[in-house]
């Protein structure tokens, strides 16, 4: 498990420490792909991600202005017992003393640089980007392992569900579906850490090395969307069984299981497949109750710490990773969706123009 | 299958038949002439169908359905009706009780508060005859197994063997002690405590400490009076002896002084009548999730649509969407809490600004699969107006899904509500709403006899989230003409 | 399968190994759960608890409190003050070794660190938020830190030689050794200073500071965990009795460390008074826990603003002409049920957390007199007295009505919603003192302010009618606790005031008078200096201008520390270090808390009378 770990470790490490390339990476090949089939997405990709940029700036310059705005006192600890000009010396050592206009050039200048800055407030002097680099890996195995554990018990579930309307896993999983989203998460959380370890009698936290205590996180972690994976699919699946040509296909006599993954079931996997790769890409972020539960040093409240702390650089190299996630999963979700359904289409001409 | 073939077999057989039977008619015999009535030909196809009337057909025809619409109904209706109810609590006030002015906290007990002992028949009191019907008790002549709470709270149990005019005899580790009563008046007993060294005179002065557990003879709610420093117990619960000293006919228990009116769900740690603040929260959060919930869905299926069908302004809106949804809510909540000071209408303004966008991409979703379908095409090609697809073409199609949406649009941003408290940026305990209801009650969830503080918010929360799904789904069913068909 | 068999061999060797191991070295380890990670080890610049926590246990003053709260020799041996009373000279000991995380020897620690540290400390460039406590009585600091000189050599930080160092105040200073078991008078040694550069104290290495105290921080990471060992390498190693502290870290620590504390995964844990109230119906739990000690490093107070700077919808001028009038004001004191305000914090024992004056009892003692007991201030008692607050009410309302005051008088209460129970204070103030005093007469109106800047957007812009407000004690001295109340302060903005009660015959505020008269005492006489003060606390309070409340640090905790056993002071970092400290076979109980608190007095007492 630790080898294991350490790989896990330094493919995280690897993943952070090049987050902008890989993110490069992976829209050159998701492109290269759309080259081969789709020529016309190509074109289309290209031009989104152009003005992704713009949109970059827009976020960066808005999330700026907006943090420059926060209270001056939270930027300065021990405020009362300080004099006017050891305020202002502070507040120069943090660079908030220059014009805004300036203050955000040297930013920019930076940024172009590849240099995120150092962590004003969490940790202070560190480099933000070590610090994301640190905590990024867990989050993001934790993560994408919970995710595909919600896809394994979410989908069938959802698919049983719709098959047998009004039978047995209809009601189960209608009942798991209420459940998990009629009581609150930070409520079932603790209770599930609570007892789940009593009876696996093992600790409350979370440790690396030892594999028994992923078991309850990742567990738990997988619950809500697993709900939300079954409910849509099982809306989805409805809405298509009732149309005509699903219809003919049964009185052409197709297998009802055939019927059911060939056609319901692609069908109605379409608009569900659009927010895939973005939920893939957000397991980076990590989750707040889940980390804060076990003790996980993961990305889960980074950013709310952070910008509680008042911490600048390190909330806009977040909100810089999270932008790009989000730009980049919306698209590849859009490429994703009509490699699906071929009758989707982002290029050709229609609609209002 | 079997059976389908069979009915399909039976009825070429019949068209057969009824073929058979016109076989050998002329013309003229099967056929009239009809008037020409210049009404019928302004007719167009006419049905009575009605898509929503069938809709709610339909919707009705769901019994669990109907049951929840209106548990939901009767719940909402009640928020607005319980503070208007008699003898209700101020959710704020922070309850005292009368006897000592301490705070009331935690309790649990129905209409009284903590229980301290039980005491068994035959216990002695000290009463005092004031008409026929009631006694007068000074609750200070009990022979039982007391505990007492010293200054730093430790528990010692020892038996209280006899009261003196000031003095207490005590007995502690099988060894007699004497303790100093500081307040022999009344209801209070506060015993002067701490290390139960036995004085040498009588008249040395003890290390003297309080107890903070006031404690009165209780009865039932309905038998006990209070005036002054007595406490009135009915008669026929006591049996007077001609000392003057009373004994309990029955088991008695030992409380804090009931309160006028019960606290239905208890008390919570600050002391506060747990009943009124769940209600008062509920108004709150649906108030908070009922006006974000319009916005979301106002703004999101409007723009949902533009984003979706308006190719010219895909990419525009995209890289809008991009900008807001990637501003974390956090520092708009932080910002427009500092700017504004923190209240409802500031939470609901920093929700309604972000949580539209998740319903505008859903929308965008759902029409960017459906917008190319032949039928758009055709629609197109006849010159139909961009407004009329989008309204008579693309939206009855999404009807089923976005009721699902909306209807968990209200739960939804009541459970957002959960986690801004859960970061600390909620609303203070001094608006009561059920995020920081359950908030408080998960900080007890480990704290053994306090998770009823849980309990009570998370299962409003929970009844408004189950019947908004099902009534969601239910609606989400009966939307899809498909199923009009009865 | 041979391999497989090998391969459980291996498995076997290698846990009978580790059971070998630990059994042999049978560490003690006191483990605990910590949910505020620090954001810094640079000792030089921190000012938050937190964050001093660590640096008192790995990094030692020039002196220490011992247990019972007296200054005695830590890195200094023995020290002597000149004549004029400015210059402190300190002679070190020169046992006293810097190690790294590894506890391998890097140099002495001599008399250049703690130039260096002043040095460190008052460039500018390092925004040390611990710099004022340097500038504010050291001779040419604040120059130096203020860019007037670059020349060192104007400061009053001198090495006199390898292990002598000498400060020297700007005016003679009798408290000044009580500063020094502080953050910003700790050693740097130059030559790691110039090694790490940028890197020193940066909290994601252990590397990156040096160690010269009882522990060494042997593993940090952050967000995860962090381990104390024991300095191998301390001179006073013979003292430190606990051989590893592991601190896991966990936002939820407040929730699950009562639980892991039952479940024995850890050995401390705070305990809220909703689980106190809990624990303590079963005596089998009710005996793993025992009381917080009080050091008395905060002292809260309520206040009244005489600034007004709110909105007119809290009518700021109707306010002023109330808060102007005493009477009014000493309706509120008499009336005020701060037992019952108390118990929000702390509803087992509030009195306990009560003070009747602005500063605690046992930091400031002279020739065995407690400051809170000398002159003006003894006997001072705050007793509630609804008739007395009737009588004031009474006189006041008919003054009021004269002065042109609309009735109730609006009072604004803010509170900060991020700080736990502070609303419910509110409320219970609100409650009690409109039923004891009329809500015809005053209305009460608690908001809660911003959860981030509060202090800035109410209590230092004047946006308050009424609220509590707090100091944290920088040393041991009277004249700490008036910085709230001084003509420039930030608090009450008394200087505002136009009560005629409070002005002397010239027009001035007396409470001025006499606190400049209190500080231009001489240091030498402490009596007389320490009445002088008291006098001037006494007028605050029995003007009502003031209302004493106390400390907002109470309830339980659970705990396998003594904590008798370690350091004892209000201010410094005596209630940081783990230095003397056994770990206990079994949880410390309340029975057993008052006992060691007996002995505690007792030997205490025994002290001062063998002086």
């Amino acid at each position: 498990m630790n080898r294991l770990w350490q790989f896990f470790e330094a493919c995280g490490r690897f993943i952070s420490a090049h987050w902008l390339t890989l993110v490069i990476l992976i829209v050159i090949l998701a492109g290269f792909f759309a080259l081969m089939a789709w020529r016309h997405l190509v074109k289309y990709s290209l031009k989104r991600l152009g003005a992704s940029v713009l949109t970059l700036l827009i976020i960066i310059t808005v999330v700026f202005v907006l943090l420059r705005n926060m209270p001056e006192e939270g930027f300065i600890e021990n405020y009362d017992k300080l004099s006017k000009e050891q305020r202002l010396q502070k507040l120069e050592s943090l660079g908030l003393t220059k014009p805004i206009y300036e203050q955000f050039w040297n930013f920019l200048k930076n940024l172009f640089r590849g240099d995120f800055g150092k962590s004003t407030k969490y940790s202070i002097n560190r480099d933000v980007m070590k610090i994301i680099a640190e905590k990024a890996p867990l989050s993001m195995i934790l993560g994408v392992i919970s995710m595909a554990l919600s896809l394994v018990m979410g989908i069938p579930l959802g698919a049983a569900m719709a098959r047998k309307k009004g039978k047995f896993w209809d009601r189960f999983g209608t009942a798991f579906i209420v459940f998990i989203n009629a009581v609150p998460a930070a409520v079932y959380y603790i209770f599930i850490q609570l007892y789940g370890t009593k009876l696996m009698s093992i600790d409350l936290t979370f440790s690396r090395g030892d594999p028994v205590t992923w078991i309850l996180p990742i567990f738990s972690m997988s619950l809500g969307s697993a709900a939300s994976y079954a409910m849509w699919l099982r809306r989805y699946m409805l809405d298509e069984i009732n149309k005509d040509y699903i219809r003919l296909a049964r009185a052409k006599g197709v297998p009802g299981r055939k019927l059911m993954f060939r056609h319901v079931f692609r069908n109605a996997f379409v608009p569900m497949i659009q927010y895939i790769p973005a939920s893939l890409l957000y397991t980076v972020a990590g989750s707040l109750y889940i980390e804060s539960l076990y003790s996980i040093p993961g990305m889960g409240g980074l950013l709310v710490q952070a910008i509680g702390l008042q911490d600048n650089p390190l909330v806009q190299a977040l909100v810089m990773i999270y932008s790009c996630i989000g730009i980049v999963g919306l698209l590849l979700g859009d490429l994703l969706m009509a490699t699906i359904d071929p009758r989707i289409n982002f290029v050709k001409k229609g609609g209002v123009r | 299958m079997k059976l389908f073939f069979e009915g399909k077999k039976r009825r070429v057989e019949d068209n057969i038949n009824q073929a058979a039977k016109y076989a050998g008619l002329s013309d003229e015999e099967l056929f009239t002439l009809a008037e020409f009535d210049p009404d019928a030909g302004e007719k167009t196809g006419y049905s009575n169908y009605s898509y929503w009337r069938s809709t709610f057909r339909a919707f009705l025809h769901n019994r669990l359905a109907l049951f929840m619409l209106i548990i939901l109904t009767l719940l909402v209706l009640f928020t607005f009706v319980q503070p208007l109810l008699p003898d209700q609590y101020d959710p704020l006030k922070v309850q005292t009780n009368p006897l000592n002015n301490s705070k009331i906290i935690s309790a649990r007990a129905p209409s009284t508060t903590t229980v301290y002992m039980s005491v068994p028949a035959g216990t002695m009191l000290y009463a005092k005859k004031v008409d026929e019907e009631w006694y007068g008790v000074r609750n200070s002549g009990l022979t039982i197994q007391s505990t007492v709470t010293t200054k730093g709270s430790n528990l010692v149990y020892f038996t209280v063997l006899d009261y003196g005019e000031e003095w207490t005899k005590i007995e502690y580790e099988d060894e007699i002690y004497y303790i100093k009563k500081t307040d022999t008046d009344g209801a209070l007993i506060e015993f002067g405590f701490r290390k139960l060294t036995k004085p040498e005179k009588l008249t040395d002065t003890p290390y003297v400490t309080y107890s903070n557990n006031c404690i009165a003879l209780y009865a039932e709610p309905e038998d006990i009076s209070q005036d002054g420093d007595y406490l009135y117990v009915e008669a026929q619960y006591l049996d007077v002896r001609e000392d003057g000293t009373a004994v309990t006919k029955g088991e008695t228990e030992l409380r804090d002084y009931p309160s006028k009116m019960p606290f239905l769900l208890g008390t919570n740690s600050a002391g506060q009548d747990l009943w009124a603040r769940i209600w008062s929260g509920t108004r709150t959060s649906l108030w908070i999730g009922f006006v974000v919930a319009v916005f979301e869905v106002l703004i999101g299926i409007v723009v949902g649509i533009i984003w979706g069908y308006v190719r010219a302004l895909d990419r525009i809106i995209t890289e809008i969407y991009n900008v807001i949804d990637n501003i974390p809510t956090t520092i708009i909540l932080v910002l427009v809490s500092y700017i504004m000071r923190p209240s409802i209408s500031t939470l609901i303004l920093a929700m309604s600004l972000t949580r539209w966008l998740g319903m505008a991409r859903f929308i965008r979703n759902q029409i960017i699969i459906i917008r190319d379908r032949d039928y758009n095409l055709a629609s197109r090609c006849l010159g139909t107006e961009p407004a009329r697809i989008m309204v008579k073409n693309l939206l009855p199609y999404l009807v089923s899904v976005i009721m699902l949406r909306m209807a968990l649009a209200i739960p939804n941003a009541i459970s957002s509500e959960v986690f801004i408290t859960y970061i600390g940026l909620g609303l203070s305990v001094k608006t009561p709403s059920l995020g920081n209801l359950i908030i408080e009650g998960k900080r007890l969830i480990t704290v053994e006899g306090q998770q009823y503080q849980l309990l009570y918010s998370s299962l409003v929360l929970s009844v408004i989230t189950i019947s908004f799904y099902i009534i969601g789904n239910a609606f989400a069913d009966a939307a899809d003409p498909k199923n009009h068909v009865l | 399968m041979k391999k497989l068999l090998a391969l459980a061999l291996c498995l076997m060797l290698m846990l009978s190994c580790m059971a070998l191991g630990s059994a042999e070295q049978a560490q003690t380890v006191y483990r605990t759960l910590y949910s505020g990670e620090v954001s810094t080890l640079n000792y030089l610049t921190t000012s938050t608890t937190n964050e001093f926590t660590i640096s008192a246990n790995v990094v030692d003053t020039l002196i220490e409190h011992d247990r019972f709260g007296q200054l005695v020799p830590c890195l200094a041996t023995d020290w002597e003050l000149s004549e004029d009373g400015c210059t402190w000279t300190f002679h070190l000991r020169k046992d006293a070794t810097w190690v790294n995380s590894k506890g391998e020897f890097y140099a002495n620690v001599t008399a250049e660190d703690f130039v260096t540290s002043a040095k460190y400390v008052l460039d500018a460039a390092n925004a040390s938020s611990t710099a004022w406590i340097l500038t504010d009585y050291i001779l040419g600091a604040e120059a130096y830190n203020e860019g007037e000189t670059t020349d060192f050599e104007t400061v009053g930080v001198k090495a006199l030689d390898e292990y002598t160092v000498a400060y020297t105040t700007f005016e003679p200073c009798p408290y000044f050794l009580s500063m020094l078991d502080y953050v910003c008078y700790m050693p740097l040694n130059a030559a790691f200073l110039a090694e790490v550069g940028d890197q020193f104290g940066v909290a994601s290495s252990p590397d990156n500071i040096l160690y010269c105290g009882a522990y060494i921080l042997s593993e940090l990471k952050p967000q995860e965990k962090r381990v104390y060992t024991k300095n191998q390498a301390y001179w006073d190693k013979e003292h430190v009795y606990i051989d590893a502290i592991e601190q896991t870290y966990n936002l939820e620590a407040s929730t699950l460390s009562p639980e892991m504390y039952l479940r024995g995964e850890i050995d401390a844990a705070d305990i809220s008074t909703e689980v106190a109230a809990a624990w303590l119906k079963d005596p089998d739990k009710a005996a793993r826990i025992h009381p917080v000690r009080q050091y008395g490093q905060y002292s809260y107070f309520w206040t009244f603003d005489f600034d007004a700077n709110f909105d007119e919808e809290y009518e700021p001028a109707n306010w002023l002409i109330a808060v102007n009038n005493e009477n009014f004001r000493q309706s509120f004191k008499f009336a005020l049920d701060r037992v019952r305000a108390k118990s929000a914090i702390e509803p087992n024992n509030p009195e306990d957390l009560l003070w009747d004056t602005i500063m605690p009892e046992g930091i400031c003692v002279n020739e065995g007199l407690d400051y809170t007991d000398t002159g003006a201030l003894s006997g001072m008692e705050i007793v509630m007295d609804t008739e007395k607050a009737l009588e004031y009410k009474a006189k006041a309302v008919e003054e009021l009505t004269a002065a042109g005051a609309t009735f109730p008088i609006k009072v604004l209460v803010p509170y900060n919603p991020s700080s736990n129970n502070w609303a419910n204070e509110c409320l219970i103030v609100e409650q009690q003192l409109e039923e004891a005093l009329g809500s015809d007469y005053i209305d009460l109106i608690v908001e809660p302010g911003p959860s981030s800047g509060f202090l800035g957007a109410v209590r230092r812009s004047g946006n308050y009618a009424f609220l509590k407000c707090n100091w944290g004690l920088d040393f041991d001295d009277p004249v700490n606790l008036t910085e709230p109340f001084k003509e420039t302060n930030n608090y009450n903005f008394m200087i505002n005031a136009t009560d005629p009660a409070l002005m002397g015959e010239d027009g001035t505020l007396e409470y001025y008078k006499l606190l400049n008269a209190a500080k231009a005492m001489p240091g030498n006489d402490v009596n007389a200096r320490y009445e002088a003060f008291a006098e001037a606390e006494a007028y605050l309070i029995n003007h009502a201008i003031v209302i004493p409340y106390g400390s907002d640090n109470g309830g339980y905790t659970a705990s396998l520390l003594n904590t008798f056993e370690g350091q004892f002071g209000a201010t410094g970092l005596a209630s940081c270090r783990y230095k003397g400290m056994h770990l206990l076979d079994k949880p410390m109980s309340t029975s057993d808390y008052f006992e060691a608190y007996l002995d505690w007095l007792d030997e205490r007492d025994a002290l001062i009378d063998a002086e």
